[in-house]
């Protein structure tokens, strides 16, 4: 399958987050079916496990719940960077449909000027936020999601180091610090 | 009006009682299976015991299971110069297998399952797991390859 690698003119964490919610509950299926397999005393047989499921032949019921505890951690983590970067991109075509529009309001104005010094350059923090929270965008929904930038930077970067994050983070709180700074920002 | 989580219970339990199992058969079944792989192993191993160039010794130590419960097992220790091998039982509890045994050295572990629910069936030998799953049935040869994989390589 040939993954088509295109514009996406309609982000949406919504979307996002119904994806994570299938993966989870395939994985909770998927632990279920391998765990069943050691409850059941069958002790079943190599070709009785589905071609996926090789791998766990042999296991104890610890290591598979080690497994697909990790296996959910990793989908978290990925979730989380999936709603960030989806966040951004919903910020970016604010800001180029607005300039488009050439619209009055004060944000519409702010963002006109930074496409003017400096294009497709325009950066999400210190840019498109900042003029966000000059032009009267919710300081705590910013502050937030700025926090939540640091953990996209080492999600994205491959987690090689020690993050300073300030605070835990789960997919569902990356969600509502997103979903309030899109809700934030104000008509044009 | 009946209580729904009575009737939920119930209804669980209804559907397991014709899959109750008897986990301390199977157990003495496992401890037994295990004694015979040690028996093979040391058959295997008797040219290199005679010789001295390893040594092998047995003592119990204990598995707490799922379903099971605690129970005592023997772990087979061998040893070639300065280095030692354990074949450690693992559990009867396990996926896909009537009981699995980790051969543990210095380097590595490698993946021992026993094959049918009788004390006398074979053993496989766990060769790689992914990105496919390799086997072989415990002889010579793959006893060789596992105690390759799990010992120090030589300088």
């Amino acid at each position: 399958m040939t993954l088509p690698f295109e514009a996406h003119d309609d982000p949406d964490i919504g979307s996002v987050w119904t994806w994570f919610e299938y993966q989870i509950s395939l994985i909770g299926e998927s632990r279920g079916s391998v765990l069943r397999g050691i409850g059941s005393g069958s002790n079943g047989s190599e070709q009785a496990l589905r071609a996926h499921e090789a791998q766990f032949i042999g296991f104890t019921r610890r290591e598979v719940e080690e497994f697909f505890d990790a296996q959910r951690g990793r989908l978290e983590l990925l979730t989380m960077f999936e709603i960030l970067a989806t966040t951004e991109a919903v910020l970016r075509i604010e800001v180029r449909t607005r300039v488009a529009a050439r619209r009055k309001d004060p944000l519409s104005r702010r963002f006109r000027s930074l496409y003017k010094s400096r294009g497709d350059r325009i950066r999400l923090d210190e840019d498109i936020l900042a003029a966000m929270k000059e032009e009267g965008v919710s300081p705590r929904a910013i502050a937030a999601f700025r926090g939540a930038l640091r953990l996209r930077h080492w999600l994205a970067h491959g987690r090689h180091w020690h993050p300073r994050l300030g605070r835990g983070y789960a997919p569902s709180d990356v969600f509502d610090i997103s979903r309030a700074l899109i809700d934030s920002i104000p008509p044009s | 009006m009946e209580d729904q989580l009575v009737d939920f219970i119930r209804s669980r339990k209804q559907r397991t009682t014709g899959q109750e199992i008897d986990w301390q058969a199977k157990r003495d079944l496992w401890v037994r299976s295990v004694q015979e792989l040690y028996a093979l192993v040391e058959d295997m191993l008797r040219d290199s015991t005679a010789s001295k160039d390893v040594t092998i010794r047995k003592f119990d130590t204990q598995i707490v299971e799922d379903f099971v419960g605690a129970y005592s097992i023997p772990v087979l220790e061998m040893t070639v110069g300065g280095e030692r091998v354990e074949f450690r039982p693992k559990g009867v509890a396990v996926i896909g297998a009537s009981g699995r045994v980790d051969i543990r050295g210095e380097r590595d572990t490698v993946t021992l399952l026993r094959d049918q629910q009788d004390a006398k069936s074979g053993w496989t030998v766990v060769l790689q797991r992914v990105p496919s799953l390799r086997t072989a049935p415990l002889d010579r040869e793959s006893l060789k390859y596992a105690l390759e994989r799990v010992m120090l390589p030589l300088p």
